[in-house]
């Protein structure tokens, strides 16, 4: 278990270029599609707020849970959200050349994903207020995310990372 | 209701403390163990090393914007980390957030780290802070923003 070599990443030379991954980064998307998703979806949520302990707030926080599905299994470009984006926001928009990696914001679906379906199987096996709790956490991130582009769930990430390493220690490096 | 304002007042509050956060390079704490050994060779002056993550939507528009910094200062040398397969340095320089910059001196020392993203003006600041004005261009009298 020695001290990993430092093997410095290629410098990059365009905003399109690795963070630093093993893998090639797949084909860049519009980085505000993830942007407009995360306001629908905080739209969503907050909907899901006002409805209060009921069934038709449980409908509503199943549908946000399933636009999470999408997003994590189709990836940000091909997901609900993204496609109407794409179909119905885009054009509508100023074009622009500029492109992200799907990877960052698909991680992101994934943490939305994990809080709000946790609330709704919470809720269905009768854990009180679950759905208030899940959509009040899912609604702070959309809302960072849509409002400033900040993915929580990316913020988090690193310290998965850590948390991952300090178990393994010998399966890393 | 409660819990909309709720959400909405913990968005806006998070969103505040890390916009003053983002980007402010600050003295950097030795770390505790033989950390040093950790990082990459230096340039010259000064090196900025950015520790990113695959999961970091910034971490490439930064690293453009510390490649642009260091190749239009002589003597200062731009090198991108990827966490995952760098833990001790994670361990050792109690890394927390994706990317965040250090700022080495010409002996490898770490003098100044930041998180967050990172503007080319930001860079300079801390490059002028380091190194003294003489050897870095002058930012650009826009202000902070990218």
């Amino acid at each position: 278990m020695t001290a990993p070599d430092v093997q410095p990443t290629t410098p990059s030379t365009t905003a399109a270029s690795t963070t630093g991954a093993s893998t090639p980064a797949p084909a860049g998307i519009d980085p505000r599609g993830p942007r407009v998703g995360a306001g629908v979806t905080a739209a969503l949520l907050v909907a899901v707020l006002l409805l209060g302990d009921n069934a038709a707030a449980l409908v509503v926080l199943g549908a946000v849970v399933l636009l999470f599905v999408s997003g994590v299994v189709l990836g940000p470009a091909r997901a609900v959200l993204g496609t109407a984006y794409r179909r119905l926001v885009a054009p509508r928009l100023r074009p622009t050349g500029e492109r992200e990696d799907p990877r960052p914001p698909r991680f992101a679906q994934l943490v939305g994903l994990v809080i709000t379906g946790a609330g709704l199987v919470l809720d269905l096996i009768g854990v009180p207020h679950a759905v208030t709790v899940a959509a009040s956490l899912a609604l702070v991130a959309a809302v960072l995310n849509a409002a400033i582009g900040l993915c929580l769930g990316c913020e988090l990430y690193l310290l998965g990372v850590r948390l991952r390493a300090r178990r393994t220690p010998a399966a890393v490096a | 209701m409660t819990a909309v304002l709720v959400s909405l007042a913990l968005a806006a509050l998070v969103a505040g403390v890390l916009r003053r956060r983002n980007g402010r390079f600050r003295a950097a704490t030795p770390p505790g163990t033989a950390g040093g050994a950790l990082l990459p060779a230096p340039g010259r002056l000064a090196t900025f090393v950015q520790v990113s993550t695959e999961a970091c939507a910034t971490c490439p528009r930064v690293a453009a914007t510390l490649e642009r910094v260091a190749t239009g200062t002589p003597g200062v040398r731009f090198v991108e980390l990827p966490a995952e397969s760098h833990p001790d340095l994670l361990e050792a320089y109690d890394i927390r957030r994706s990317p965040t910059v250090f700022l080495l001196d010409g002996a490898g020392q770490v003098r100044l780290r930041t998180s967050g993203p990172v503007t080319a003006d930001q860079a300079l600041g801390a490059l002028a802070e380091l190194l003294g004005t003489d050897h870095v261009p002058t930012p650009t009298p826009t202000g902070g923003q990218p």
